[in-house]
C-alpha cells in the first residue's frame, strides 16, 4: 500500500504524521523538540510547494510518502492522482491523507516565517511548539491511517 | 506500455486543444471541442484522449492557477513511482482564452477566436 501524507509545503505537519506512522516519533509520550527537529526533511527541502518524497516503510510493509500540495490542494491532489492512475499502483492500494486537519496557527506562522520569509531561527521553534501543542491529534491521525491500511 | 502525455494548462483550453490536435485533424478537432470542453472547464478536471492507433494516450488536465505547483508534483510523482511512460507537458493559455472559448462555443464559425491556441506554439518546458 502507498500512503501519502499531504500538507501545504510538505515539510512540517505531513512529515510529523508520517514520522509517527513509521515509528520515528513516539505515540505514547510527547517527543522532545530535538527529536522533532532531527526528523528527516523537517523544515528542510524545497521551499516551494509541489514536491513528494518517500519517508520510509511502516511495520506492515506500506510505503509512506510526504507531499506538499500548495494552496490549491484539490487540484494538485488531482494531478498527483492522475499520475498515480497511470502507474502500477492500483486505486485500492493508494491512501492519500490530508495532514492539515491537525494544523494550528503556530505551525502556520512558523512555516510562513521559516519557509517563505527565510527566518528559520524564528520560524522553526514556532513550528515545533505548534506541533507539540497538537501532538495528540497527530498521533490520533497516524493511528487511524495505520488501522485503515493494516486492515 | 502506451506512451502517455499529461498535458495541462491553467484554464484547460490550451491543454484540450493541444491534446485534440495530436489525435484529430483540425476539422474533427474543432467539431469535438464543444462536447469535450465541459469535462475540463473547471480546475482539477481532466479528459483522456487516445490516438487512432492506440499508441498514444493524452490526458488533458485543467491545472488551475497553481499550474507550476501541479507540474512540479507531476514530475516528482513520475520519478517516485517510475511512471516513465508518462510525460507531463505544460501548455500556456493565451490572453483571455476562457472568455474567447465561451464566444467560440456560441459562434463556432469564428475560428480566429482560438488562433493563439491553435498555433500550438505555447509549450513551456518547466523542470
Amino acid at each position: 500500500m502507498e500512503v501519502i501524507y499531504c500538507c501545504y509545503g510538505g515539510t512540517h505537519t505531513s512529515v510529523t504524521v508520517a514520522a509517527i506512522h513509521i515509528g520515528l516519533l513516539p505515540t505514547k509520550s510527547r517527543p522532545s523538540p530535538t527529536e522533532i527537529l532531527a526528523l528527516p526533511y523537517f523544515d528542510r527541502g524545497p521551499r516551494q510547494p509541489g514536491h513528494a518524497f518517500k519517508l520510509g516503510v511502516d511495520e506492515y510493509g506500506n510505503n509512506v510518502y510526504v507531499a506538499g500540495l500548495g494552496p490549491n490542494r484539490h487540484v494538485t491532489a488531482g494531478a498527483l492522482s492522475l499520475v498515480l492512475s497511470q502507474s502500477q499502483v492500483s486505486e485500492d492500494e493508494l491512501c492519500i491523507v490530508d495532514a492539515l486537519q491537525c494544523i494550528n496557527m503556530w505551525v502556520r506562522l512558523g512555516g510562513l516565517l521559516s519557509r517563505r520569509l527565510g527566518m528559520v531561527r524564528l520560524g522553526r521553534p514556532l513550528c515545533v511548539y505548534g506541533i507539540l501543542l497538537r501532538y495528540d491529534c497527530f498521533v490520533h491521525l497516524a493511528e487511524q491511517v495505520k488501522a485503515r491500511v493494516a486492515a | 506500455m502506451i506512451r502517455t502525455l499529461l498535458v495541462h494548462s491553467s484554464t484547460g483550453v490550451a491543454a484540450l486543444i493541444w491534446g485534440l490536435r495530436l489525435v484529430h485533424d483540425e476539422a474533427r478537432m474543432l467539431a469535438a471541442l464543444p462536447a469535450l470542453w465541459p469535462a475540463v472547464s473547471k480546475p482539477g478536471q481532466s479528459v483522456t484522449l487516445e490516438s487512432e492507433s492506440r499508441a498514444l494516450k493524452i490526458i488533458c488536465f485543467n491545472s488551475g492557477p497553481t499550474s507550476k505547483v501541479a507540474h512540479r508534483l507531476m514530475l516528482a510523482a513520475v520519478r517516485l513511482w517510475d511512471v516513465e511512460h508518462l510525460q507531463p507537458i505544460y501548455v500556456q493559455d493565451g490572453l483571455f482564452c476562457w472568455v474567447r472559448i465561451q464566444f467560440y462555443l456560441r459562434f463556432p464559425s469564428q475560428r480566429w477566436l482560438l488562433n493563439t491556441e491553435l498555433s500550438g506554439r505555447r509549450v513551456v518546458l518547466w523542470k
